[in-house]
């Protein structure tokens, strides 16, 4: 187990973004803008530096707050201390092709049956 | 807040003194080049799709636009003689800002030779011109400076991009005037540009320019791609988290308006305070877009890429310490590891943009500047489109 920094860019984000590379078990230190700590959540598995945590559960057809701003729509059920991307949500605005976000998990080594858990 | 400018005759105050060569045709670029030889403060910009005038009317008014802008202070306009474009089409414009601008015939020189010849003659006389200008004292809020992103990354949208808008705000608040574009990546940030816009009026121009660029780009049947894979695995998501991400560069003050540049004109800004433009989201493109809406220089936030302009110095911002090498001016990788915050970095590039008004080079000027490219919207397909 180690303490990893996350940035949250804006009080409303669901989500904030990982500053070096995060393993399950590891505890998330959630820093703001201004260096603060401002909260801890526990990491429920890996999340590679530059990558996404949820905050706090975020059920499938919620919004992903991110700048204080709805950056997409989740697509199925993040638990608290999960990884928030591709598997997990789209764009409201432009999809990626299916083939575009298999190649992005695995690059990620995200296999299915992590993006199903 | 001062720095040391050359002022034009036209008021307006520049922080380099270069001479410029337009070729008005493709095919008197290497005449341009032969003329300019290696001296850096000599720079070639080339339209390069066509000698005819039809459809061109974007390309024409860049090309004076550019030869308007403050850090120029005289021009040679230069054609072959067979195509449709006269140097006084470009030229006339030019000194009409009280600019040297003079203008090379190749046919009328009696050949290449006799014209490479003339053309040095003439830009050696405007250096000598130049190199006697001396700079003054002017206020920041003189200051023109364009904001683009490239080779974007996560750490962008955290630590250059805000570190970025924070400084442009400061810029503003000192009276300048700071102008972004890109309006492909701002798709889905229209609801707060519209919020920030002064007046309905601007509020409806923004969301029509962006509703047309992503026409433009958005044809059925042809690939497009708004997210790289390098962008995805990077920790970006979605179009719109890429969007927020850039459109933090742009500070939070009041748009006074969007810019745009087409076939009719380059508009430009009337007063102070931050504005869009339909700069395009391509460097090479956007850094003559720049130049021809009358920008002193650039904040350009990145990863490690080396984009450079000959006549808008650019200032490259990063925030990604594994990437950051010898050609990035502001480091911002100490906001990724807690040991500085955006409003102190904001503070060393309003110190860099002061130093690189005054005189001193970026990292990499006059060291392997980008293609000055002259990008147009195709009148055909705008056509097609239906795009007003």
């Amino acid at each position: 187990m180690k303490y990893v920094r996350f940035i949250k860019m804006d009080e409303k984000d669901n989500v904030a973004s990982a500053l070096e590379n995060a393993r399950q078990g590891d505890v998330a230190l959630i820093f703001n803008q201004e260096s603060r700590e401002t909260a801890r959540v526990s990491v429920m598995e890996p999340i590679p530096y530059g990558n996404k945590i949820a905050l706090s559960p975020i059920g499938e057809g919620d919004n992903i707050i991110k700048y204080g701003q709805n950056v997409g729509c989740c697509t199925r059920r993040i638990k608290e201390g999960g990884l928030v991307h591709v598997h997990n949500v789209k764009s409201r605005l432009a999809e990626l092709a299916p083939s575009f976000q298999k190649e992005v998990m695995r690059r990620l080594k995200l296999t299915e049956k992590e993006a199903d858990a | 807040m001062k720095f040391l400018g050359y002022e034009r005759q036209d008021g307006s105050v520049g922080i380099r003194n270069k001479i410029l060569i337009i070729s008005v045709d493709e095919c008197c670029e290497g005449i341009a080049r032969a003329i300019a030889g290696t001296d850096d403060s000599v720079v070639v910009l080339t339209n390069a799709y066509t000698c005819m005038l039809g459809g061109n009317e974007e390309t024409f008014h860049q090309m004076a636009a550019v030869g308007q802008n403050p850090n120029v202070s005289g021009v040679l306009v230069l054609a072959m003689g067979c195509g449709s474009i006269q140097t006084s089409r470009i030229a006339d414009p030019i000194a009409a800002t009280g600019r040297s601008a003079a203008q090379l015939v190749c046919e009328k020189e009696g050949g290449t030779r006799k014209t490479v010849e003339a053309g040095r003659k003439i830009v050696r006389a405007m250096s000598d011109a130049a190199r006697r200008e001396k700079r003054r004292e002017f206020p920041m809020s003189r200051l023109v400076i364009g904001v683009k992103c490239g080779g974007s990354d996560t750490s962008s949208g955290i630590a250059s991009n805000p570190s970025v808008g924070a400084a442009v705000d400061k810029l503003i608040d000192m009276g300048a005037v700071c102008i972004g574009g890109e309006l492909f990546e701002l798709q889905g940030c229209e609801k707060i540009l519209r919020g920030r816009a002064v007046s309905e009026q601007v509020a409806d121009k923004i969301e029509r320019l962006i509703f047309n660029e992503k026409m433009r780009w958005s044809v059925a049947g042809t690939e497009l791609e708004t997210m790289s894979i390098g962008n995805c695995v990077g920790g970006l998501t979605t179009i719109e988290e890429k969007s927020m991400g850039a459109l933090h560069k742009m500070g939070c003050r009041p748009i006074e308006d969007i810019l745009q540049i087409n076939k009719s004109a380059v508009e430009r800004p009337q007063r102070p305070g931050f504005y869009l433009s339909e700069a395009s989201m391509l460097c090479g493109g956007a850094g003559i877009n720049f130049a021809a809406l009358g920008a002193h220089l650039l904040l350009w936030t990145t990863g490690a890429a080396g984009f450079n302009h000959g006549i808008v110095p650019v200032i490259r911002i990063s925030g990604n310490k594994d990437l950051i090498n010898e050609d990035i001016d502001v480091d911002a990788s100490g906001i990724m590891d807690g040991s500085s915050n955006t409003g102190q970095v904001s503070d060393l590039i309003i110190e860099q943009i002061k130093a690189v008004a005054d005189g001193q080079p970026t990292r990499i000027e006059g060291i392997g500047d980008s293609a000055m490219t002259l990008y147009q919207k195709d009148q055909r397909v705008e056509a097609l489109l239906q795009l007003e």
